[in-house]
């Protein structure tokens, strides 16, 4: 069946800077800002921006994605006409298969699926931001411009530059230099990863790319190079508003206080922000709790003291329990007197009665977030340090 | 798996004590503890025992009711084969005016869905919906299968405050007699008028009732039942349970929910979840002046103010400086700044304006109807 434009979900990359907190699932499964996962943004997005044909495209650690996203059902994805589809490595004939190489390669092995749809445009995204756009806008500006690819793009401030792809902008207003993390950024017009192609045009380039040896297989490093050198029209579509890569535990935390402070409206309902949530009843909290500047999901039952913190389904403070500046994923315990301070804790982690996780900024070289992986258990008065990556079970060292 | 375990939900008239409560709904859709409507409990009990097709009878004010099960996907029974079944009057060739005088009446209006969908030798769950609690069906319907009852009936110790019919058992485990009470104390055990029945026995309990010009299920169809020879099995249910009859009973129902005992009863951690509608939201954000105790709160609040022993549905506002104790306040109503509310029940989409002064009392709480604005 003929769709004007499918999107294409990157959700295949290990997320290797969270650390313990991506052991054993997919960056884009990680829980975020209370009720959410991070592929519900993008996922929302396409919903609300009309796109009901999703890719995605998993390679590590999918199994818990892949039930996260079954149907679609959940973000309204799930017409008969269209869907959310999982598209993992798969092998062909003769035993010829690979796994993804790149983002480019990507889609390059799934060019058939594409081809069944028939799309005018392809939207490529990443599973790892947190952000609310409407890509119907970005398709409308791609239309009008005549483009071979629009790439949203955003101003991150010349201190920032130099961690971003940087698109150099012409008299014209197309793009005329792409330049991945320069030293000596000419610009702060940063790729935020979001691309719109004409479809015909992508096609043409996966296909050569995959023939030259020397490419990476990446959309910023190699695609989009080329297209520029063969003088192919790019837009860029400037975006306004909040944007975040979350790859790393520091902005992983920003990020979710930055949902403490509204900086993302997650409540208006015009632009919905969906989830597939467990069955769970509203949230209790107990006689002695003080709750202040924070995020309480469905399912949790908060008898201590909570400051500043997101709190997922299912997490439990018990009396005498304090957290603050915290993050905390689906069923994670903090029992009585334990203090839990500037910290991550992944799902169904445990800190028991009388344990300290992390303190507040103290000026050192030392200091950072600290973290516990999912399921790890910090024993009765162990203490995690600031900055602590902790994979396995703490027992307190008398 | 297969269970041959079909489920009949009749929601007829509602109390009138229920007051403002069902102006624009049946008391099977009101909702209650945040996030559900009463419905859901019956229809949570049938999912959770594995049972894959439950028919609901509706007679009147059922559009909120239609709004909240739609297709039936939430709790599972969006399916080809059976699932979800709304039988409203007039829906079927049976139906004729609209107006059930009893239960057997409402079910002859849905004979042909009885006869036709429901294979032979099948067993039904029939049940009212206008209780909350979480009954594990699993367990009588063991008992039914086991003990080769044709009818099993699921009581518990206790009474009802209100009009209902209790079960005296014998030594043997079964009840041959049934007894009415006006409310308060009675001998046997207070039944929670959820059955387990033969579906041929019901076909042939509804054919007498025909006949004879009979209404009722207890006093009709059981009595007869019981006055031919017939036996019930019981299952005794004691965990938390209670039918709503009226808006007293609704706020105390509410009020219960803050007891760590009926939560941990009602919703157990590790236990059979009652399902509900999903909607798309947020988490509940509490700013820095949030103050609040011994709350029951859904997701998609923001609240600013105080509250102490209050349960908030859905979407609810409170804005900086409001005081609410004793409160229910129902999907997306808002309180602005400076209101005080004491006792008070809001329905879905209200206002409380600003510095608004509102108190009920615990014998008497007020309640504000749908979509008005103090």
């Amino acid at each position: 069946m003929k769709k004007e434009c499918i999107a294409m979900l990157l959700a295949g990359g290990q997320g290797s800077r969270l650390y313990a907190l991506t052991a054993n699932v997919a960056k884009p499964n990680l829980p975020f800002g209370g009720k959410y996962r991070i592929i519900d943004f993008p996922l929302s997005n396409c919903a609300n921006s009309g796109i009901d044909t999703v890719g995605v495209l998993t390679q590590y650690r999918p199994m818990k994605l892949n039930a996260y996203l079954g149907t679609g059902q959940p973000w309204d994805l799930s017409a008969d006409d269209g869907g959310v589809f999982i598209l993992p490595p798969y092998m062909s004939a003769g035993e010829k298969g690979n796994w993804f190489s790149g983002t480019a390669n990507a889609i390059y092995q799934n060019i058939d699926f594409i081809d069944v749809r028939d799309p005018e445009y392809v939207l490529i995204l990443s599973g790892d931001h947190i952000y609310k756009m409407d890509y119907a806008d970005m398709l409308r500006e791609h239309k009008e411009r005549g483009a071979a690819c629009t790439i949203a793009v955003i101003q991150v401030g010349m201190e920032e530059a130099k961690r971003f792809g940087i698109m150099n902008i012409g008299a014209d207003g197309y793009i005329n230099e792409f330049e991945e993390k320069p030293v000596h950024p000419k610009s702060d017009t940063a790729s935020m990863g979001i691309y719109i192609f004409t479809w015909s045009k992508l096609r043409q380039a996966l296909i050569e790319d995959e023939a030259d040896p020397d490419s990476q297989r990446d959309f910023g490093k190699n695609i989009i190079p080329k297209l520029l050198a063969a003088g192919e029209k790019l837009w860029p579509y400037r975006f306004q508003g909040y944007w975040r890569d979350v790859g790393t535990i520091a902005s992983l935390w920003d990020a979710n206080m930055d949902m403490l402070s509204q900086d993302l409206d997650l409540y208006d309902q015009s632009w919905p922000i969906m989830s597939r949530s467990p069955i769970r009843p509203p949230h209790v909290i107990g006689p002695e709790a003080a709750v202040r500047h924070s995020i309480v999901t469905e399912g949790c039952v908060v008898d201590g003291t909570v400051f500043n913190s997101v709190l997922s389904n299912q997490v439990t403070v018990e009396k005498g329990a304090h957290v603050e500046y915290s993050v905390l994923m689906p069923g994670a315990v903090v029992e009585a007197g334990a203090e839990v301070r500037f910290a991550i804790l992944g799902e169904n982690v445990r800190v028991c009665a009388g344990a300290h996780v992390g303190t507040a900024p103290d000026g050192t070289e030392s200091w950072g977030v600290a973290t516990c992986g999912p399921d790890v258990t910090v024993g009765p008065g162990a203490l995690v340090a600031p900055g602590a990556m902790l994979y396995d079970d703490l027992v307190a060292t008398t | 798996m297969r269970n041959d375990l079909h489920g009949i939900i009749y929601t007829l008239h509602s109390e009138t004590a229920l007051r403002e409560l069902v102006e624009h709904r049946n008391s099977a859709s009101i909702p209650f503890g945040g996030r559900y409507r009463l419905i859901d409990f019956a229809l949570s009990a049938m999912v959770n025992a594995g049972i894959r097709d439950v028919g609901v009878i509706m007679e009147r004010d059922y559009q909120s009711l239609l709004d909240h099960l739609s297709n039936g996907a939430d709790w599972g029974l969006a399916r080809r084969s059976g699932g979800l079944r709304l039988l409203p009057p007039f829906g079927l060739p049976d139906a004729h005016s609209g107006h059930f005088s009893g239960c057997m009446e409402a079910l002859r209006s849905v004979r042909s869905y009885i006869q036709d969908d429901i294979p032979q030798g099948a067993d039904i769950v029939l049940c009212a919906a206008d209780w909350a609690g979480n009954i594990d069906l699993n367990r009588a319907v063991e008992l039914h299968r086991r003990t080769g009852a044709e009818i099993t009936a699921v009581c518990s110790e206790g009474y009802g405050d209100f009009a209902h019919h209790r079960l005296v058992v014998d030594d043997d485990g079964f009840a041959r007699r049934l007894v009415f009470s006006e409310g308060g104390p009675g001998p046997g055990l207070f039944s929670r008028e959820i059955y387990i029945i033969k579906r041929d026995l019901l076909l042939e309990l509804m054919d007498y009732c025909s006949d004879s010009d009979h209404s009722h299920f207890h006093r009709d169809a059981l009595a007869h039942y019981l006055a031919e020879g017939g036996r019930i099995a019981v299952c005794e249910h004691n965990q938390y349970a209670r039918r709503i009859t009226s808006v007293r009973d609704y706020f105390d129902a509410s009020m219960e929910l803050i007891q760590p005992q009926v939560m941990a009863e009602l919703f157990p951690a590790d236990g059979l979840p009652i399902r509900t509608k999903e909607r798309a939201e947020a988490s509940t954000y509490y700013s820095d002046t949030a103050v609040v105790r011994s709350s029951l709160v859904a997701d998609g609040c923001y609240i600013e103010g105080e509250l102490d022993s209050c349960i908030l549905f859905r979407g609810v506002r409170v804005a900086k400086g409001a005081k609410l104790k004793n409160c229910v306040l129902m999907q997306d109503t808002v309180v602005e700044a400076g209101a005080e509310l004491r006792c008070v029940i809001a329905d879905k989409d209200c206002v409380v304006t600003e510095n608004c002064f509102l108190a009920g009392s615990e014998r008497l709480p007020l309640v504000i109807p749908k979509g008005e604005k103090v």
